[in-house]
């Protein structure tokens, strides 16, 4: 027997709310739509979705004639060589990320740049959304990675070129967002401010910008995974290093000892740049609850 | 004796359409510095316009709204600091605290670029912020607010908002201040401690009007609470659409008569409010073909000397 809290959807008093469950109930609630679990449910399910994946893992590198799917013990010989190259003696993950990163950051912070410059006055200003908006959602229909033979030809392999393409594929995403952020701003905020006697400019930089510095974040954080796809897809085909050009010379040589474990760490450093964001939106908007919280 | 009085606000022949609908049509309103007038009408009928048009959000199609400020009247253009808002609803930043959100006139009046880098230089800047917030501090807690200074928004209840609200247009000093419907998302209860606050502005009116000084505050309220207008306003003014020969052509003043005067600690519960919330409600809501001049009284009561409050009659 566990106190648990119950169904905040529930008309039940929050003495009913508050009492001992059995098994049955958590049976219950798991199969009804929109119950709330405990929290300990909740990382049982959770642990029950990995053990079903290395169950089915196992069941894959083991059973039958597939020499694709790497072994466990392959899979922490690749771990070991996915962190030092034995041949070079590079630490791999750490060059790549390096390789990668020195890319990426730039061009992200070029297109958020734009893209809040944008998105603040297209929000703001008719005039700038006539401008820029249809644009905008043109560009967004071309895929990046095909406009990558125009940055080649413009920029060659340099680093230029591997930016343009991050700047091209995510300013529409960033843009669009911090402009809808925009919109939903009360006209009364705007009025407000002008009797206060702001200026357009720090109606926009004063105020607008902090209002909606939450969702620019937020712009900010989605827009980082579709970067890293282009970048790594850029790699891919124009890269003398970085995480594309590792996949593709891990594919050459079939390592999937080594791709599986480069994956794993991809998508934790991808966690830990989620959890970067979160805390610099906590940190900068104090103010800012979340729907729901 | 006599009724002693500036004009803080002139509505002269006021219309206003947009495209082919009239909205508002020769609207002739003269406010006095000091009064609380409360502004009451059916829904649609250009009270939150004539609202807009005087706070400089919008232009009169024809017409023209003067303000007087140091005895010197000029024309309403645009938006300004002489004229201070406060909306039902969406009226505070969620970014600033309650300190902040009063502080924020000031501020911006203060944060031009060259002044912030001469001014951080040579300390005057961080001086003037300090002064800036002790003000605003001191704001919050004349209307009852010092508890609650770094508290944002969303921490604060909806009748602490709407005094923050009224704290922040009150810190700039306005010579008109405008609400609209700034009670309406209020329950009961707290709209009764909201309609004290005005009360209260009102009472420094009286104050200022007995020591021989200007008063300080004049409010242009727009409810949709009869009693609420008779109750705070020191006179109340009803659009209606339904005047004669109107055809098509907008709201009008139909109802402009002086309302009784009340103090903040004064029951609220009283005879003579329930009797004039009736008869507003029966020309400016159930009336059909008015004469618009019939039930527009206000002045001529000021001129036979029979205004209470800011323009009762002094030697």
């Amino acid at each position: 027997m566990v106190v648990i809290r119950r169904d905040v959807f529930s008309t039940e008093s929050t003495m009913d709310q508050i009492r001992t469950r059995s098994w049955r109930d958590y049976i219950r609630a798991t199969f009804t739509m929109r119950e709330s679990l405990p929290a300990w449910l909740s990382r049982c399910y959770f642990a029950l979705a990995i053990l079903l994946i290395l169950t089915a893992y196992t069941a894959l590198a083991y059973l039958g004639d597939n020499t694709l799917i790497p072994t466990w013990g392959k899979l922490f010989h690749g771990v070991g060589e996915m962190w030092k190259d034995p041949k070079s003696g590079d630490y791999v993950l750490l060059k790549d990320t390096i390789d990668s990163y020195a890319r990426l950051v730039p061009a992200i912070g070029i297109a958020s740049v734009l893209g809040v410059v944008l998105g603040l006055y297209m929000g703001t200003y008719v005039a700038a959304e006539s401008m820029w908006g249809r644009l905008l959602n043109f560009e967004e229909n071309i895929v990046p990675n095909v406009a990558m033979v125009v940055f080649i030809t413009l920029f060659g392999f340099e680093f230029k070129m591997f930016a343009a393409v991050i700047v091209f594929g995510i300013l529409p995403v960033i843009a669009g967002r911090v402009y809808a952020a925009v919109r939903e701003v009360h006209d009364e905020h705007i009025f407000s401010a002008k009797t206060l006697g702001a200026s357009n400019q720090e109606i926009v930089w004063s105020i607008l910008f902090w209002q909606v510095l939450p969702q620019i974040i937020d712009a900010i954080r989605a827009s980082v995974g579709l970067a890293l796809i282009l970048l790594v897809a850029t790699e891919w085909v124009a890269g003398q290093a970085g995480y594309g050009y590792r996949f593709l010379r891990l594919y050459r040589s079939a390592r999937m000892d080594v791709v599986i474990p480069y994956l794993m760490a991809l998508g934790f450093m991808g966690i830990g740049i989620q959890v970067f964001f979160n805390q610099v939106q906590r940190l900068l908007c104090p103010w800012y609850v979340r729907e729901g919280q | 004796m006599e009724a002693r009085y500036q004009v803080a606000l002139d509505c002269v022949d006021v219309h206003k359409a947009f495209g082919a609908t009239q909205v508002l049509t020769g609207i002739n309103v003269k406010i006095a510095r000091g009064q609380i007038v409360a502004m009451v009408g059916s829904s649609g009928c250009g009270k939150s316009t004539l609202l807009n048009m005087i706070v400089g959000t919008h232009e009169p199609t024809s017409g023209r709204i003067l303000l007087t400020r140091a005895g010197e009247s000029y024309e309403v253009q645009g938006h300004g600091p002489d004229r201070g808002m406060v909306y039902q609803e969406y009226s505070l930043y969620p970014h600033l605290s309650a300190l902040h959100n009063v502080a924020l006139g000031l501020m911006l009046g203060s944060t031009t670029i060259p002044a912030r880098l001469v001014g951080s230089i040579t300390g005057s800047w961080r001086r003037a912020r300090k002064a800036q917030l002790e003000a605003s501090e001191a704001m919050l807690a004349r209307l009852g607010l010092a508890g609650h200074t770094h508290k944002f928004p969303h921490q604060l209840s909806g009748g602490q908002r709407q005094r923050v609200a009224i704290a922040r247009a009150l810190i700039m000093q306005p010579e008109i201040l405008l609400l609209d419907e700034p009670f309406g998302a209020l329950d009961e209860e707290t709209r009764h401690d909201a309609r004290r606050v005005l009360l209260d502005l009102y009472d420094e009116n009286m104050k200022a009007v007995q020591e021989g000084g200007e008063p300080p505050h004049t409010v242009i309220m727009v409810t949709h609470q009869l009693e609420e207008a008779v109750h705070v306003g020191d006179r109340v003014i009803g659009l209606s659409k339904h005047w004669k020969g109107r055809d098509g052509r907008g709201a009008r003043v139909v109802y402009d008569k002086a309302a009784p005067v009340f103090h903040a600690s004064d029951p609220i519960r009283n005879g003579r409010i329930t009797h004039q919330a009736e008869e507003l409600y029966e020309i400016v809501f159930d009336g059909r073909d008015l004469d618009p001049h019939e039930h527009r009284t206000f002045w001529e009561t000021v001129a036979q000397g029979q205004a209470e409050g800011v323009l009762a009659p002094r030697s």
